[in-house]
Parts: structure tokens; C-alpha cells; sequence
């Protein structure tokens, strides 16, 4: 319950000496330009304590969205991992926290895929992996979004 | 008459209105209690806290003390009761869903931990319903005990989505647009009181609002739109958006939406994107985002501390 205005001014007067300076949250940077890449899909590793999400350029959306058909050259695909963090303001949400990798593939008119990672924290990806880590970044089945705007000006 | 005599009649008049109100203002019932129905099921001290520093509003077990019958105080009173009661009901609890018990158990951990319930003028006055750190240790481990296990597997068969341009309007006048797929991704989360995921996109207001720190209040204009799926779980583990549950939106603009917070609220649902509900659900998102008041109503951001 509220209480009588005068009461509240005094309680205010000697209250707010005493209220702690409220911690300003810091938010990360964000490091990661998806230089106009679309998502794909968002992937969730709870054993790794890891959260990827997928982004492709145009022609990779089309490969996923074209139900994995024939691949295109020039398909580029990028999977950005980051670590999962207790969300700070929801106590049973987990948030995307520190960058930890992030792997592109390409694909080309002849021949194997290129991969290639980039490391910003935590552990590498061993050299060994390229394969199959292509393999399962072409894999991924998309999310399911309500609109695909390029699809309906230039599928339909 | 002299006048020393008018006025020791006047004051002794006066006297006797004065008793006369004041006995009135607290003999007048501030709210009635109604029949507890059923009450909140907890961990004996979860339930201590929630009877000690909320039944007082939250419940039909409101127990009123003097200084809350004074004249003004009263009316305040009775509207937060009113108000508090009709949002939350401790003692009326069998009214609701198992999976909506639940939720307001999260909601109320995270209201506590947030500083806005009890309410902080009531506290002040109550120094009994302050919540202790153990008290919300406990409050927490309890919840744990209620995570939420996912267990749909990679089944979903997906209907075609929108091919229309004529997309639905929300009672706030907020009207769905698939030009969110194009702005940048402000984060993404993973529920463990419930068994959904989301994709959370930031326009480029709101991007540069987040990246300048300017975000108490948010600019005019700033959108935040989320996705929301079921978590799917594939042979080795991994989680997969699966059945799509709703987009929804807060968009910014402090005057016009100056009851909720300065932040407008739509939802849409399904594949067919059916505007979710009505002027009023508004006020109830705007009631649990106020849990983010730390950072403008926006509980999204990745932090670093
Ligand atoms: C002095 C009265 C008062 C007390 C004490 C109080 N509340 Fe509240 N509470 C309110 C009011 C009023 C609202 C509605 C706020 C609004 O209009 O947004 C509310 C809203 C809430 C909501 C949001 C419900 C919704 O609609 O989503 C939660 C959760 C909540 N209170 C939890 C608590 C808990 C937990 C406690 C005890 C630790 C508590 N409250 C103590 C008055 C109170
Ligand atoms: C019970 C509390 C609660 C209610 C009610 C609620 N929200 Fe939220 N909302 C949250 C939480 C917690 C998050 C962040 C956590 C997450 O998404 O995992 C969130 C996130 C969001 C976001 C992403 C931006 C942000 O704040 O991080 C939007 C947009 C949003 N909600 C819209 C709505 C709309 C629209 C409604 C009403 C139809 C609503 N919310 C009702 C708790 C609530």
C-alpha cells in the first residue's frame, strides 16, 4: 500500500541518501557485421554452452529455400557462434554473449566448397574439421519465418 | 456573546467534526477481503516472502493498517489493491492454468530481482516486506526445479508462409512488415521457463540508439521485433527453431504510447500472422516489461557484467 503524500516526501528526503546507485548495465559490442547477409536459422549447442546463427547471401538462400537442391556457385554461407550467457534481466532466458567464431563457406562453380574460420575468444576449431564442418553448415535446415520478402518479389 | 466565547464554541465545534471524520476514515473498510479460493503452492520459505511482502495487494488476504486508513492514503491504497489483485492472485490460484502458475512464478522472481515488486513506496513503509538475498536464493532454486525440458523432436512440417502484402494490423495500429528480416539481429535467446527460442531484430534507430547508449529512454522511432519458435532437438542434441509461434513487436513513440510506457506492443500469431488480442493485452505486456526498466523496457541486450 501507498501511503499519505507528506509521509512519502519525508520517506523520499531520508530514502534517497541511502538508495544504491543502480548498476548501469555495460551491452556488448557488436562485433559481427552481417554486411546485409540474411538469417537462415539459429542453431543451439547446450552441451558446448554455445548459440550459432546462419546467415547466407542471396544465392544460399535460395539454395536452402529451393529445398537443397542443386548447389549454385557463389552461395556464401557464414556461421556466427557465440557464447550463451544468463540474460542479465530474465532470470530463465539464456542471451547470445561473447563472439567466439565465426566459419564462412562458399560455394564454387567446380569443385569442393571453400571454408575458412576466424577466432575471436574461446577455443579453436581443430584444422582437421574443414569437412565436416562444411558439411554440417550446408545441412542446416532453415528456420521457418512467416515472410520471406525476396522470395515474393522474386520466386512467385 | 464575547468573542473569546464564539470562539471557544467554534473551537469546540470544530473539535468534535474533526473526531468525527478522523473516526470515520478508520472505521471505513479500505477493500474487502473475498474468499480465498486456492492459494500459491511453494517451498515454505518461497511462501513466508510471498504472504509477507505481497499478500497485502496480491491476494484476498490483505491486511490493512492504520496508517493506510488516513483519508488520502486510503483511496491509494484501494486502487493498488484493486489493481494488484486483479493482475495477480496469490490466493485465488486455483483459477489458473498449471502452465500460468508457472509463468507468474518466473515473472514474479524477476519482478523481485528487478526491485519493482513490492512496490518501492510500500516497502519503504514496510520494512517487513523487504526480501531477503536468502529469500530469493531459495525463490531461484525453486524455479530450478521447474525448468522446462524440450522434447519435441525435428518433425515439424511447415505451412506455406505469407505471400501476401496486405499484412495484418494490430490493435495498437502496429501493422506487420517483413522488412525486420533486413535489419540487424540484436540477439538471440533460449528459454528455460518455457520451450521456445528467439531471434530478436533491432531497426537502425534502435541499433544506433544501443550502440551510442542512448537507450534510457529509447529515441522516437526505435522498433524491436522478436520471433518466436519451439525448440526442436535433433539426434546429437542441437536445438532448432521448429514450430513457428508468433512475431512481435515494440516500437517506440513516448507520446503516443505514453500509457504503456512510450513503447507500443503488437503480436502476431501463426503462420497467418492473426494480430494477438486487445488494447488491454498491451497493458499487460507493458506491466512485465517494466521488469526491464534498467534498460528502457528492452530485456534483450547481451551484457557484458
Ligand atoms: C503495494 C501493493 C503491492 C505489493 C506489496 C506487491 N505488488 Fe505486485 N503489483 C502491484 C500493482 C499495483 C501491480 C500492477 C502494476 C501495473 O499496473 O503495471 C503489480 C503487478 C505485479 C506483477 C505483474 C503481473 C502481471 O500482470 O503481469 C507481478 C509479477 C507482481 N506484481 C509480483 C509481486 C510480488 C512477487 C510481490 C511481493 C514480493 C508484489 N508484487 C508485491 C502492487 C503490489
Ligand atoms: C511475463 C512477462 C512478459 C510479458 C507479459 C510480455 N513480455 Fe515481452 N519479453 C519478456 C521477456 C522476459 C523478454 C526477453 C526474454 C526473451 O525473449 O527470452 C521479452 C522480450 C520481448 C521483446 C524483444 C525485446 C526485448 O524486450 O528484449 C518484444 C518485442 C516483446 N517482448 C514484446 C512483447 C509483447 C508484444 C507482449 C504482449 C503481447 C509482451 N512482450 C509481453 C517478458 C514479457
Amino acid at each position: 500500500m501507498r501511503f499519505p503524500i507528506i509521509l512519502f516526501i519525508a520517506t523520499m528526503l531520508t530514502g534517497s541518501c541511502m538508495q544504491q546507485q543502480k548498476e548501469k548495465p555495460a551491452i556488448r559490442p557488436y562485433v559481427f557485421n552481417d554486411s546485409g547477409l540474411k538469417v537462415i536459422t539459429t542453431i543451439i549447442n547446450e552441451k558446448a554452452g554455445t548459440v550459432s546463427m546462419l546467415y547466407g547471401n542471396k544465392a544460399a538462400m535460395d539454395y536452402q529455400i529451393n529445398g537443397f537442391k542443386a548447389h549454385q556457385p557463389n552461395e556464401m554461407f557464414q556461421l556466427v557462434t557465440f557464447r550463451e550467457q544468463d540474460n542479465k534481466f530474465w532470470f530463465g532466458s539464456y542471451i547470445n554473449g561473447e563472439l567466439l567464431h565465426v566459419e564462412t563457406v562458399k560455394t564454387q562453380a567446380a569443385g569442393q566448397p571453400t571454408y575458412n574460420v576466424q577466432h575471436y575468444n574461446g577455443p579453436t576449431i581443430s584444422a582437421a574439421d574443414p569437412a565436416r564442418r562444411t558439411d554440417f553448415i550446408l545441412s542446416l535446415p532453415p528456420a521457418f519465418y512467416p515472410c520471406e520478402p525476396h522470395l515474393s518479389t522474386d520466386k512467385l | 456573546m464575547k468573542i473569546s466565547n464564539r470562539i471557544k464554541i467554534f473551537s469546540l465545534f470544530a473539535g468534535i467534526c474533526t473526531v468525527g471524520v478522523v473516526a470515520m476514515a478508520f472505521t471505513t473498510k479500505v477493500v474487502d477481503n473475498p474468499p480465498v479460493t486456492g492459494e500459491v503452492e511453494a517451498p515454505v520459505v518461497v511462501k513466508n516472502m510471498l504472504q509477507r511482502a505481497c499478500y497485502d495487494c496480491h491476494s484476498n488476504k490483505t491486511d490493512i493498517k492504520w496508517f493506510d486508513k488516513l483519508p488520502i492514503a486510503a483511496s491509494i491504497v484501494r486502487r493498488d489493491v484493486v489493481t494488484a489483485r486483479k493482475h495477480l492472485n496469490f490466493t485465488e490460484w486455483d483459477k489458473l492454468s498449471k502452465g500460468e502458475q508457472d509463468s507468474f512464478l518466473w515473472e514474479a522472481y524477476n519482478m523481485i530481482n528487478a526491485g519493482n515488486m513490492p512496490l518501492p513506496e510500500y516497502a519503504a513503509l514496510h520494512s517487513n516486506a523487504q526480501v531477503t538475498k536468502e529469500e530469493l536464493a531459495a525463490f531461484r532454486a525453486y524455479l530450478e526445479t521447474k525448468r522446462v525440458k524440450v522434447t519435441n523432436t525435428i518433425d515439424t512440417v511447415h505451412t506455406a508462409a505469407v505471400t501476401t502484402t496486405n499484412y495484418p494490423i494490430a490493435p495498437t495500429g502496429i501493422q506487420f512488415s517483413p522488412e525486420f528480416r533486413n535489419w540487424q539481429v540484436m540477439s538471440t535467446t533460449s528459454r528455460i521457463d518455457n520451450t521456445t527460442m528467439r531471434v530478436m531484430y533491432a531497426n537502425p534507430i534502435a541499433m544506433k540508439a544501443i550502440k551510442e547508449h542512448k537507450i534510457n529512454p529509447w529515441p522516437d522511432g526505435a522498433i524491436v521485433v522478436k520471433v518466436v519458435w519451439e525448440k526442436e532437438v535433433d539426434s546429437e542434441g542441437n536445438m532448432h527453431p521448429g514450430k513457428f509461434l508468433n512475431v512481435q513487436y515494440m516500437v517506440r513513440n513516448a507520446k503516443q504510447y505514453e500509457s504503456t510506457d512510450g513503447w507500443g506492443y503488437a503480436k502476431f500469431e501463426t503462420p497467418t500472422l492473426k494480430p494477438y488480442g486487445t488494447l488491454l493485452t498491451a497493458q499487460s505486456c507493458a506491466s512485465c516489461h517494466k521488469a526491464a526498466n534498467a534498460t528502457g523496457g528492452i530485456f534483450d541486450l547481451p551484457t557484458s557484467n
